[in-house]
C-alpha cells in the first residue's frame, strides 16, 4: 500500500534493470532516502527525492522511472491552464455576483401613469437597475411606491432571477370638474354673406333665407330650448349663402418673362434601398443662379416588379430675363385671355350666380376686373362653452 | 542493530546501520552491515528503505542468517 505522504506530494515509480533491484536499493540507502518496496525491483519514492536520486545516480544504475504521480503532481500539471482555471472561476464568482443585481424592471398594469414616472418612483424607493436584491426591503418599497404614485391603488414588487417585476393596479379615474357636461356646438357663418337656403339635421336654425349675416354669426344653434328645458347638442346642417367676389388682370405694354436657358447635367447616382452612391458629379462653371431638375427612375424588372433601386440624374437649369413689348390693340386680346384663365381657376368650386365684367386701358397697360356673386357653403363648427347657469339648465 | 516483530503479512524485521544490500528478491534479503552481512530468507519479501541507513524487511520470514565479518 502506498504511503499517504506519497499520495498527497507525489511520488515516482523506479525500476531497476533484471536482478538489479539491489543496487537501486543501495543508492537509496546511501543517500538516506526512504524508498517503499512494492514489487520485485520496483520501488516507490517521494518525487522530492526522485530530483535528487536522478541527480546522483546517473550511470552508477541503470533504471527506469514512471511519470508523476500523486495529488500534488496531478494539480500542478494544470498549471499552464491556470489562467484559464483562474478565469473560469472569476467568471463564476462575478456570475454570482451579478445575479445577485436587478437588471431589468418590467412593469404592466399601467394604463395612465407613465412608465417614466413609475420609474422614476422605483429609483426613488431604492429599486433601480443595479441595485442589490439583498439591499431590496419589497414591501417597504411597495409602501413608498404607493406614496409617491397618488393615482396607483396596488402595487407589487416580484423578483424573478435579475427581473424586477412590478404589477399595479391604477386608481378609477374622476372627471375633471371643469370640463363640460354636455358637449355642444354652433354652425356660424365663415363670411359676411346673404342667405340663400338653411338646412338643418341637429340643432336650430338661427338665420333664415334672405337674412344679411357678418362673419362669425350663429348660423344653427347646438342649444335648443325644450318646454322640458335646454337641450345641447352639436349642430349639425348645411348653409348655402350669396357671397360677393373680384377678380381682376392687368396686362402691362413691356413685359419681362424669364426662359430657361439651357440645361447642364450635374449628377447621376444610385439609390438601393435608400442608400445612395454617387455615379458623376461635376457642379463646375455653373454660375450662381440655376435650379435644379431631378430626374428619378424606377427599376422595374420584366415590368412588373419593382425593385428598390432607384436611379436620379440631376440638371442645373439656367435661365434668362427677356424683354417683351404688346401694342396696344394686342393688349385687350391678351388681357381677356388671362382673366378668363384667372376666372376658370377662382370659380372652379364655386357656383356663379352673376358677374359683372369690365376692361379699360390703364396707364402703361390694360385691365380687366370683374365683381361676381357666387353661392356657396359658408358654415363653420365652432364648440361652445356652456356656463354654469345653462348646465344646471340642462336635460 | 535489528529488531523483529509480527505483522498481518508475516513479520517484519528492522535493522539498521545498513551499508547497502547484495541481494533483493522475494525470498532472499542479503544486507551488508560493518559488522558483518545478514541474509533474511522466506517468502513474499518486501524491503521498505528509511532515512539513517534503516531498512525494514517484511513477509513471510522463515529465517536469518548471520556472517560476520566485513561486508
Amino acid at each position: 500500500m502506498v504511503r499517504l505522504s506519497l499520495l498527497i506530494f507525489g511520488y515516482r515509480r523506479l525500476r531497476a534493470e533484471e536482478g538489479q533491484g539491489h543496487r537501486l536499493a543501495s543508492v537509496f540507502i546511501k543517500l538516506g532516502m526512504p524508498a517503499q518496496q512494492i514489487a520485485k525491483d520496483t520501488f516507490l519514492v517521494s518525487e522530492s527525492d526522485f530530483r535528487r536520486f536522478r541527480k546522483y545516480a546517473g550511470g552508477r544504475v541503470r533504471y527506469t522511472a514512471g511519470e508523476p504521480q500523486g495529488a500534488l503532481p496531478y494539480i500542478l500539471s494544470f498549471r499552464k491552464h491556470i489562467p484559464t482555471l483562474v478565469a473560469v472561476l472569476a467568471g463564476i464568482i462575478f456570475n454570482i455576483f451579478l445575479s445577485g443585481l436587478v437588471w431589468d424592471v418590467r412593469i404592466s398594469g399601467n394604463e395612465r401613469v407613465s412608465e417614466g414616472e413609475i420609474t422614476s418612483a422605483l429609483s426613488e424607493s431604492g429599486v433601480s437597475i443595479g441595485t442589490a436584491w439583498s439591499s431590496v426591503d419589497t414591501a417597504e418599497a411597495e409602501a413608498e411606491l404607493l406614496s409617491r404614485l397618488p393615482d396607483v391603488a396596488w402595487i407589487h414588487i416580484n423578483r424573478k432571477g435579475t427581473v424586477a417585476y412590478i404589477e399595479l393596479t391604477e386608481k378609477a379615474p374622476t372627471e375633471p370638474p371643469d370640463k363640460p357636461q354636455y358637449p355642444c356646438s354652433n354652425i356660424v357663418a365663415d363670411r359676411d354673406c346673404i342667405i340663400e337656403e338653411i338646412t338643418v339635421e341637429s340643432g336650430a336654425a338661427a338665420v333664415k333665407a334672405g337674412d344679411v349675416v357678418r362673419k362669425g354669426d350663429v348660423l344653427i344653434s347646438g342649444i335648443v330650448k325644450t318646454e322640458q328645458g335646454t337641450l345641447f347638442t352639436y349642430a349639425k346642417g348645411t348653409v348655402i349663402a350669396r357671397a360677393p367676389g373680384s377678380i381682376s388682370v392687368k396686362v402691362s405694354n413691356e413685359e419681362q418673362i424669364t426662359e430657361q436657358d439651357s440645361s447642364t447635367l450635374i449628377e447621376k447616382s444610385i439609390s438601393v434601398l435608400g442608400l445612395s452612391v454617387n455615379i458623376f458629379k461635376n457642379y463646375r462653371n455653373l454660375g450662381v443662379d440655376y435650379d435644379i431638375i431631378e430626374n428619378n427612375k424606377d427599376i422595374i424588372l420584366f415590368g412588373q416588379y419593382k425593385l428598390p433601386i432607384t436611379y436620379t440624374e440631376k440638371y442645373a437649369a439656367t435661365e434668362i430675363s427677356t424683354s417683351i413689348f404688346y401694342s396696344d390693340s394686342e393688349l385687350p386680346t391678351l388681357a381677356a385671355m388671362r382673366f378668363s384663365e384667372e376666372l376658370s381657376r377662382v370659380l372652379a368650386d364655386k357656383d356663379l350666380i352673376s358677374i359683372r365684367t369690365l376692361g379699360k386701358y390703364v396707364e402703361s397697360g390694360y385691365e380687366m376686373a370683374a365683381d361676381y356673386v357666387y353661392a356657396t357653403d359658408v358654415g363653420d363648427e365652432v364648440e361652445v362653452k356652456i356656463s354654469k347657469e345653462l348646465e344646471g339648465r340642462a336635460t | 542493530m535489528a529488531e523483529i516483530r509480527k505483522t498481518a503479512r508475516g513479520a517484519a524485521m528492522t535493522v539498521s546501520g545498513v551499508i547497502s544490500l547484495t541481494d533483493v528478491s522475494d525470498s532472499r534479503i542479503s544486507l551488508a552491515l560493518h559488522s558483518g552481512r545478514i541474509s533474511v530468507v522466506g517468502s513474499a519479501l518486501l524491503i521498505s528503505v528509511f532515512e539513517s541507513r534503516t531498512v525494514e524487511i517484511s513477509g513471510r520470514i522463515e529465517g536469518v542468517e548471520l556472517l560476520y565479518g566485513k561486508a
